[in-house]
């Protein structure tokens, strides 16, 4: 049933929404969970629908998300007529623009897609956090004859507008109107930006768009011509969503790995990724010493943990010292939290030190807004750093910050 | 300096590790969360950057083979480079099973020579150590030795364990007892030899070739002593031969305090997790309730009871209200609510269902059956045992793989050995 399937993971540009956590890296090589990268839910997902052949467009720092992919065997994409390719841009005859908008990679991608010559192409986003097993998607999309398939969710108009693309369906779940980010939205059903197309359909609107368009992206110019003028239909999926579109959000979908019921259930979804290079295979299982207090957490292997963690994401080789306090925070890996120092609402990228009594976020279990600190930067002894604030990567010696 | 030739020795059965063994072979016991015993002497070799491995098996070598694989995750796949199961084979002699150590390379002659080796690096697949054998081949080819042989200071108490070895003042092996009752040095052999090829082969060639002998502690050393020259490489780092429950149970607890010397943390150890162990699992997850001292915990577990003094291995759930004291836990081993376990080992899949206690580490009479495995009065409970709800089980207790309800009928005592099944229980359709 998914022959014929070709899969795009849109993993592309640079996204400032995630701030300091993506100045050196894509939204979608950005470490979520512990132990993965948030692309690995759109990979995951692809694997269980037997899908073979995965081109994932990159264009912003892609070296991690190279490494991460490798040849693609964490989701079973090697083998014969199998394969997961990164398509970075590229350069050709009076050429240098890179990637001018999603359609626009697309269309510069045409000779990958016409090589496999396939009946459909599916496009996804590599930067949301779901769990969504694409294989009635996909019959829905070929039972209907569709030249364009897309994903709604019923979400809060209010919290979406401005952020989302929102539909309106007729009968059948045609799509009849749809608008990206709309001041007013028409529905409360927001694109998942998951598509699927039939080839011969999208070649002739990424041409299309390639005279028309300004922006060449493909929900604001390519997405509403079809809904236009091709035949559109609707599938709506009431799972779990998450668009990580904001430092807020992307704090969220790690508090939702936690609970007796967690939102996002990582073995049931059974979420893959690759630990090899970065040695996670090897790590030793962390170890809890005495005097360590750990409730409603993860924590990953190689971790040391002698203070307390409390509603929190603990990363592999993460060293929390005696008498520290960690609260609703994101550690990533390498992060050292020295003595008496304490952490709350924050998210300390790869590598952060926080040296002994030093104090982040906010105060005690009070709300406020998410802290986050940036890759390699280094807390200095009996520092504070103000909840909201936000420390640039391999900042040392940091101050008190507003 | 060319890089000596591996031939890693695992194919003992290690009777003493009691229902460990019972389908898999010692090497490959899972040890410390996540790794299988033979990691630690895979690792030291890669660290070396030793290209060529040598695997000898013979008991039960099937978890091995799948946990070794390519032998990627030690960087022996590639071009110029590899790691090889040996188990025995038959040849133009009806050649039978391995008859010792010397016994296995020897047989091997088929693996060796094609490789045009100028050293043989012979290791055991079941010790628990760190160390740079880059070292010991230095000393060994400044030496102008013929063998060196790694040595360690041991307890006088314990020579009768070991192949003791006298050396002269400048480091040269004069004499060696293999087992001895008693004896005045404190040098024991770690069954680690650098052989010079012509060397191993000679003396195979006229001790296993001709009958004479087997092994390499019993014949092989004894006859070559005093014709070649002997170099003695000191080696005072953590060292633990892994083959009694005992040790097991030992050295697995000094993998919870990096000051014993065994810091899996800086020992870089690498191992291959994807045939079984924390694989694809998630981080581990504690509720609200989960209380943890001095404990290791990989991938894949979920924690709401109390869990102190413990090895846990990957996949495994200990249930509120359930208390974990000084065992081992294997890969996906279950402790349902409200039962107690202490001073245990329980292998793969296991599950303690609530409010069964298993009171181990109490000073009773040895086990009647695997007495010689007997070891401080831990319990041992085999894989994929169902204990039922409310049992109670003492010190020295044995209960072999795939026991389930209905092999207990009552309390077991200490002591005692409880039959298994021959495997899981198969559900009967309708």
């Amino acid at each position: 049933m998914t022959r014929n399937i070709l899969a795009l993971v849109l993993a592309g540009g640079r996204v400032e929404e995630l701030s300091v956590l993506t100045m050196l890296r894509p939204k979608a090589a950005v470490p979520f969970g512990g132990q993965y990268r948030i692309v690995d839910f759109a990979l995951t997902s692809l694997m269980r629908a037997d899908i073979e052949r995965v081109g994932v467009i990159g264009l912003y720092r892609p070296s991690s998300l190279i490494d991460h992919l490798g040849i693609g065997e964490p989701w079973d994409m090697v083998g014969r007529g199998r394969g997961v390719k990164i398509l970075p841009p590229y350069q050709a005859e009076g050429d240098v623009q890179g990637y001018r908008g999603t359609a626009d990679a697309l269309y510069q991608n045409l000779a990958y897609i016409e090589r496999y010559a396939p009946s459909d192409v599916l496009v996804l986003s590599g930067d949301h956090i779901h769990g969504m097993d694409l294989r009635p998607f996909i019959m829905r999309h070929r039972e209907s004859g569709a030249d364009l398939t897309m994903a709604l969710k019923a979400v809060d108009p209010d919290s979406g507008h401005g952020r989302f693309g929102f539909a309106e369906l007729g009968p059948d779940s045609k799509v009849t109107v749809y608008q990206e980010k709309p001041a007013r939205p028409v529905s409360n059903l927001a694109s998942l930006t998951i598509y699927m197309f039939k080839t011969d359909a999208l070649v002739r609107r990424l041409a299309e768009n390639q005279q028309q368009g300004s922006s060449f992206h493909l929900s604001s110019e390519v997405i509403p011509r079809m809904v236009e003028g091709d035949n559109t239909f609707a599938y709506t999926y009431d799972g779990y969503w998450n668009y990580t579109r904001s430092l807020g959000a992307y704090h969220q979908a790690n508090m939702d790995l936690l609970g007796e019921e967690p939102l996002i259930d990582l073995d049931a979804w059974g979420i893959r990724s690759r630990r090899q290079y970065r040695g996670l295979g090897d790590l030793p299982p962390a170890l809890f010493r005495d005097g360590c207090a750990c409730s409603e957490a993860t924590v990953a292997r190689g971790s040391m943990i002698a203070g307390s963690v409390t509603r929190s994401v603990i990363g592999p080789n993460v060293k929390i010292a005696s008498g520290a306090h960690v609260y609703e925070s994101v550690l990533m890996d390498g992060v050292s939290v020295g003595p008496d120092a304490s952490v709350y609402g924050a998210i300390l990228d790869k590598e952060v030190e926080v040296a002994k009594g030093a104090h982040i976020g906010r105060k005690e279990h009070s709300d406020g807004e998410i802290t986050v600190i940036g890759k390699r930067a280094v807390v200095a002894a009996g520092e504070r750093v103000a909840p909201g604030a936000v420390v640039a990567p391999g900042t040392t010696g940091v101050k008190e910050r507003q | 300096m060319s890089k000596p030739l591996v031939m890693l020795l695992a194919g003992g059965g290690g009777t003493r590790l009691g229902v460990l063994v019972h389908d898999r072979s010692k090497p490959a016991v899972p040890f410390g969360g996540c790794y299988r015993i033979i990691d630690m002497a895979l690792s030291n070799v890669m660290h070396a950057g030793l290209d060529w491995v040598g695997v000898l098996t013979q008991y039960q070598p099937l978890s091995l083979m799948s946990h070794i694989g390519t032998g990627e995750p030690w960087n022996f796949h590639g071009y110029r480079r590899g790691v090889r199961m040996l188990p025995p084979r038959t040849g133009q002699v009806a050649s039978d099973w391995y008859r010792g150590t010397a016994d296995a390379i020897w047989q091997s002659m088929d693996f060796m020579r094609p490789l045009h080796p100028e050293r043989v690096l012979v290791l055991s697949g079941d010790h628990v150590y760190r160390m740079d054998y880059s070292a010991m081949l230095q000393k060994h080819v400044e030496g102008k030795a013929d063998v060196t042989v790694a040595v360690r200071e041991v307890e006088a108490r314990d020579v009768s364990r070991f192949g003791m070895v006298w050396t002269d003042a400048a480091g040269n092996i004069t004499r060696f007892e293999e087992k001895p009752p008693a004896a005045d040095t404190r040098l024991a052999s770690m069954g680690i030899y650098i052989f010079e090829w012509r060397c191993l082969i000679q003396a195979l060639q006229e001790i296993v070739g001709s009958g004479k002998g087997t092994d390499f502690g019993k014949d092989v050393i004894p006859a070559l002593l005093g014709r070649k020259h002997f170099v003695a490489h000191s080696f005072d780092g953590y060292w633990r031969d892994v083959g009694t429950l005992s040790s097991y149970f030992e050295a697995s607890m000094d993998t919870l305090d990096p000051e014993s010397g065994l810091d899996l943390d800086a020992w870089e150890i690498c191992t291959s997790d994807q045939y079984s162990g924390p694989g694809d699992r998630p981080p581990s997850v504690f509720g609200p309730h989960a209380k943890l001292r001095d404990t290791r915990v990989p991938a894949g577990c979920r924690i709401d009871g109390s869990v102190y003094k413990s090895v846990l291995f990957s996949g495994v759930r200990v249930a509120r209200g359930a208390r974990v004291e000084e065992a081992i836990l294997l890969d996906g081993v279950r402790i349902d609510e409200g039962a107690i376990v202490r001073r245990a080992i329980i292998d793969k899949e296991a599950r303690v269902c609530s409010g069964a206690i298993i009171d181990g580490g109490r000073k009773t009479a040895p086990n009647a059956k695997y007495g010689k495995c007997d070891a401080a009065g831990l319990s041992l409970i085999g894989k994929g045992v169902c204990l039922p709800a409310g049992l109670r089980v003492g010190s020295n207790v044995v209960i072999e793989p795939w026991a389930n309800e209905n092999s207990f009928v009552s309390d077991v005592p200490d002591g005692e050995t409880v039959s298994g099944t021959g495997g899981p229980l198969i559900e009967q359709g309708n």
